[in-house]
């Protein structure tokens, strides 16, 4: 397969904020910075994997991405184009190029249509896509696909179990063939058994299909089953950036290094692994983030330098991260979870 | 990769479903009784409206007129038989509330489902518009206007779909907020639906149910106050059988010939009885704790 050497989908210092408005004329009393500066791009068949914890912004991140949230600025480029700038016409059209799975398998489908009407919607929407006399076929096709049986197709929703519901919700993004899937914690509502078939039928989806994927979890060995490059989140940034095998092996941030000592590893007697770091605190409000580096309220690392001035993204050790004393926290960070 | 199959899902459904339901099958006859009578009732009875009989006036229930016939509901003032002008008021009576019930229906659920979904400056006034009106008593505000317009089937029907609108706006524009933010909606947006995609495929089908209930109480409601209007002389123009103006024709009359008014009366009650236990059962139904939406 040829690459194309342009990212499928780049990200450019995105900012999405909230205003929180109350009082008699509904005027804006504050500003929730949701994303707050985000970059990143996606090569073409690559995984990109955000974590982070809940309120960092990883969704709105996703929600921004697909177009149901407006960025209030930041480039988003998919294939070259500006999508945040498209008009709504454009925007519906380019819909069919970028899908979304959804966390929730049980609120993410009309309880009211069968699984039929569902996985093709979509084609409602873009008639041209698959003719209508071999929508049927095509739906089989589908089913077949993500595991399904075809039989099945004139059942309702909630006649399948959590892990089956998300196969057609994954059906229904194939539908309409699109080169980027905005997958957002697509198994954490499923039970562990189904949450490895689901992650392997979209690897094997991604090898076959050439799919691009964007992959939000917290769990962080899902996102190193599953992607080529990771980005940790915190408090609407991004904390530190690049490919898995390095930041895996050793963190240069200390988030991403409590992260992952506290993630549960399998055969923990055969691994060696530093003590678990456990955050003190709180996630500070997005209201009004620390000032300086905004994660120097909970780092056993942080000094008078961290509470004043923010650290840049910068390249440490073949990743870039945002942190004034990477190069301590790599050196002091012992190979993790390899045996 | 293997295929699945559907899980059986045993709680899924209604543990009602399949069995007969008393409940909802013994209104619901009762309510097509009414229909069946008020459609074909006229053709069997021969009622007319200006006919006198001086000679059979003031007949109780049950009485053998002179020309044979039974008077089963015994016979008014001048001699006309109630049963027969309790049939002609059904026609009346349900003609008014379908049709009531379909502007209402259909104007309220436009401009509510219209107001949840775009929110924002729509939204407030409609809905303030809504709470004004909601703030004078509905009987009220029908008898202003019908005053003003004059009697005629018409013109009921207009005055009390203008009072009846504002409950089936309120209930769609609720059920089209909650359906709204849900995720299916969400990943409709994110297959490129328009907004019209959006309102047809998740938000009326959902939207249906509730106000289908609502329908249901609402309809005893209006034939309610069809009856009050009429009974006032703002409804029906006199004259016609209306179950109002039969009951107001009566009132001279009610402690010698109790049955002018009472007979229409009963039937009336028992027509809003039935409707209202159906409603009740069709929301039973269609409450999401006990069939899994």
């Amino acid at each position: 397969m040829t690459r194309s050497p342009e990212p499928l989908l780049s990200i450019e210092d995105l900012r999405v904020s909230f205003a929180i408005r109350s009082g008699f004329l509904r005027r804006t009393k504050a500003e929730v910075r949701g994303v707050d500066g985000v970059s990143f791009s996606v090569m073409q068949g690559k995984t990109l994997g955000i974590v982070g914890e809940s309120g960092c912004g990883k969704s709105t991140t996703a929600r921004a991405i697909i177009g149901l949230e407006t960025p209030n600025s930041g480039a988003i480029s998919f294939a070259g184009e500006r999508i945040e700038l498209a008009t709504p016409k454009r925007r519906r059209q380019l819909a069919r190029h970028i899908q979304m799975i959804y966390q929730d398998p049980f609120a993410s489908l009309n309880p009211r249509k069968t699984v039929e009407q569902i996985i093709g919607e979509g084609w409602l929407v873009h008639p041209d896509l698959v003719p209508e006399s071999e929508r049927k076929a095509e739906t089989a096709l589908l089913m077949r696909r993500v595991g399904l049986d075809p039989a099945l197709s004139n059942r309702f929703p909630h006649q399948f179990s959590g892990g089956q519901r998300q196969r057609i919700g994954i059906a229904r993004a194939l539908a309409l063939r699109p080169r980027l899937l905005v997958c957002d914690e697509p198994v954490s509502a499923l039970d562990v058994s189904v949450q490895a078939q689901t992650l392997n039928l979209l690897a094997e989806l991604q090898h076959e299909l050439g799919l691009t994927y964007v992959f939000i979890a917290h769990d962080l060995s899902v996102v190193r089953h599953v992607s080529d490059t990771i980005a940790v989140m915190y408090l609407g940034r991004i904390v530190e950036t690049g490919p898995i095998g390095p930041i895996y092996a050793r963190p240069a941030h200390p988030y991403t290094l409590a992260l992952m000592s506290a993630a549960p590893v399998s055969r923990p007697w055969a691994v060696s692994r530093p003590s678990r770091i456990v955050l003190k605190g709180e996630l500070p409000s997005p209201l009004a983030p620390p000032p300086g580096c905004r994660f120097h309220t909970r780092c056993w690392m942080a000094r008078a330098r961290c509470r004043i001035e923010e650290p840049k993204l910068r390249e440490v050790a073949g990743r870039k991260t945002a942190c004034h004393f990477a190069e301590e926290v790599v050196a002091e960070a012992a190979p993790i979870g390899t045996p | 990769m293997s295929v699945a199959p559907a899980a059986p899902s045993p709680h899924a459904k209604s543990p009602r479903r399949g069995k007969l339901d008393l409940r909802l099958l013994v209104p619901a006859l009762f309510c097509t009784l009414y229909v069946l009578a008020a459609v074909f009732g006229p053709f069997l009875t021969h009622y007319d409206p200006v006919a006198t009989n001086t000679s059979q006036r003031l007949r109780p229930p049950l009485t053998e007129l002179r020309d044979g016939s039974l008077a089963l509901f015994g016979t008014d003032q001048v001699g006309r038989d109630l049963f027969g002008q309790v049939i002609a008021g059904a026609q009346i009576s349900l003609t008014v509330g379908i049709l009531t019930l379909l502007l209402a229906g259909t104007v309220g659920t436009a401009l509510g489902v219209l107001a949840g979904y775009r929110g924002g400056w729509l939204d407030t006034v409609v809905m303030r518009l809504a709470d004004i009106q909601l703030a004078f008593p509905s009987i009220l505000l029908a008898v202003l206007i019908a005053a003003v317009l004059g009697p005629s089937l018409v013109n009921v029907i207009l005055v009390l779909a203008l009072t009846r609108w504002v409950v089936f706006a309120r209930v769609a524009r609720a059920q089209t907020l909650a359906v709204r933010v849900r995720d299916f909606v969400n990943a409709s947006r994110t297959l490129g639906a328009s907004h019209l995609h959006i309102v047809r495929h998740c938000i009326l089908p959902a939207v249906v149910a509730p106000i289908l209930v609502v329908a249901t109480v609402q309809f005893g409601l209006v034939i309610v106050a069809e009856a009050s209007l009429s009974f006032l002389g703002l409804g029906m123009p006199p004259g016609t059988p209306s179950w109002g103006i039969s009951i107001a024709n009566g009132r001279n009359y009610l402690v010698t010939a109790w049955w002018i008014s009472t007979m229409p009366g009963l039937v009336l009650s028992a027509l809003v009885i039935a409707v209202g236990i159906l409603g009740d059962r069709l929301r039973d139904r269609f409450d999401p704790n006990l069939t899994t939406r």
